[in-house]
């Protein structure tokens, strides 16, 4: 069976203009012929200060995920959520982002754009603006997927960027072609 | 040999850590860096030093800029990629008023692909996480620090963790690997990406 190599970090997140701490939840999503051999499938980063200078939150955490496959149906995803801690240690959403990973061997640097669900009334967006918070979606296979979007309002945040490997194993012996 | 009965491979790295920048200069009479190689269950170092201390080194006409030119030589043997050996710095200032204080940590992946590469990486510092502790590393110049900095190439409890950052790492390294793609794997990007980078 073939086997994909996942290594790398997840680096950083860059304009997110709350300018509180930031964190992320991970999950990485794969169709049902792949099998997790090694390393986890979800984690957390630790919470990040933003950077003075570029506002940019450093996370340097460390993937490393080896799966096993039967078919190329469903290759795997990244899906973040990104969290914010403020200085009264309340936390709350920030943005949710996915990616699918690149099927392509070698270094990968990937920014994954993020969004959020927008306030839908003025008393809302007071309240976000003056007290913070935000609304989360209660259903999580909407960031990865893309139909049930059309009533959903969002607004843009920043990106997450992914600083990847890719490395197959026995692809070409099964008669996949990816170069 | 015969191909079936290569179960092993081995990838070498040569490379040098290179210099550290911190954007707002350094003021620290001397800095120093510590490296430590983290690996997986399957693998096993073959030779080279696994970690090391360098020199106290100070910044020349660019205050920003301290130059180590670290030298790292290591080869791995391993049966299985997963479990890639990681590279953690950890950078320390000495000076004459505060000691012997904490910079930070930067983390690297080795390069997994054959060649040569310059990595950089920033540079991360534990938070306290408390407000008097906050107050207390600022009155006394000492940051928390890490009981075990290999925690951080695990990634299992980072989220403990509250960090801030300052400043980079730059590795320059170059890979060499033995019997990876008798094994079936695939590391290379292909030409198509090469050419159009």
């Amino acid at each position: 069976m073939a086997e994909l190599h996942i290594l790398g970090h997840i680096n950083c997140a860059q304009h997110f203009t709350e300018g509180y701490s930031l964190y992320c939840r991970y999950t990485v999503q794969a169709g049902p012929n792949w099998t997790l051999l090694s390393g986890s499938t979800e984690g957390q980063t630790s919470t990040g200060k933003p950077n003075t200078d570029n506002n940019s939150v450093i996370w340097a955490h460390p993937l490393d995920i080896h799966f096993v496959t039967r078919g190329i149906q469903g290759w795997p995803k990244l899906v973040f959520h990104v969290n914010c801690l403020d200085s009264l240690e309340r936390s709350w959403v920030v943005g949710y982002g996915c990616t699918s990973l690149p099927t392509v061997p070698g270094y990968h640097t990937i920014r994954v754009p993020c969004w959020l669900p927008a306030a839908t009334s003025i008393s809302d967006s007071l309240r976000q603006y003056f007290l913070g918070g935000s609304h989360q979606i209660t259903q999580n296979d909407i960031i990865s997927l893309g139909n049930d979007r059309f009533k959903l309002r969002t607004q843009s945040k920043g990106c997450i960027e992914i600083n990847i490997c890719i490395i197959l194993r026995n692809f070409t012996q099964f008669g996949v072609e990816y170069k | 040999m015969k191909n079936s009965e290569v179960t092993k491979f081995l990838v070498s790295f040569n490379g040098q850590i290179e210099h550290i920048i911190f954007p707002a200069g350094v003021f620290d009479n001397q800095l120093y860096i510590q490296y430590d190689i983290v690996w997986g269950p399957d693998w096993d170092p073959v030779s080279g030093m696994c970690s090391g201390t360098s020199q106290l080194a100070t910044s020349g006409s660019d205050p920003e800029k301290v130059i180590f030119n670290l030298p790292l030589d290591i080869v791995f043997g391993s049966t299985n990629v997963y479990g890639w050996p990681q590279l953690i710095v950890t950078v320390r200032a000495k000076s004459f008023f505060m000691g012997d204080t904490l910079r930070g940590y930067a983390v690297f992946l080795l390069p997994p692909i054959t060649g040569s590469h310059e990595l950089k990486s920033s540079i991360i510092r534990p938070r306290s996480s408390t407000v008097l502790g906050e107050w207390l590393s600022w009155l006394t110049g000492r940051h928390p620090e890490l009981a075990d900095p290999k925690m951080l190439a695990n990634g299992k409890d980072n989220y403990l963790l509250r960090t801030d950052s300052y400043g980079s790492v730059t590795l320059k390294m170059s890979m060499l690997s033995k019997d990876l793609r008798k094994l079936g794997y695939d590391n290379q990007p292909p030409t198509w990406k090469n050419n159009a980078a």
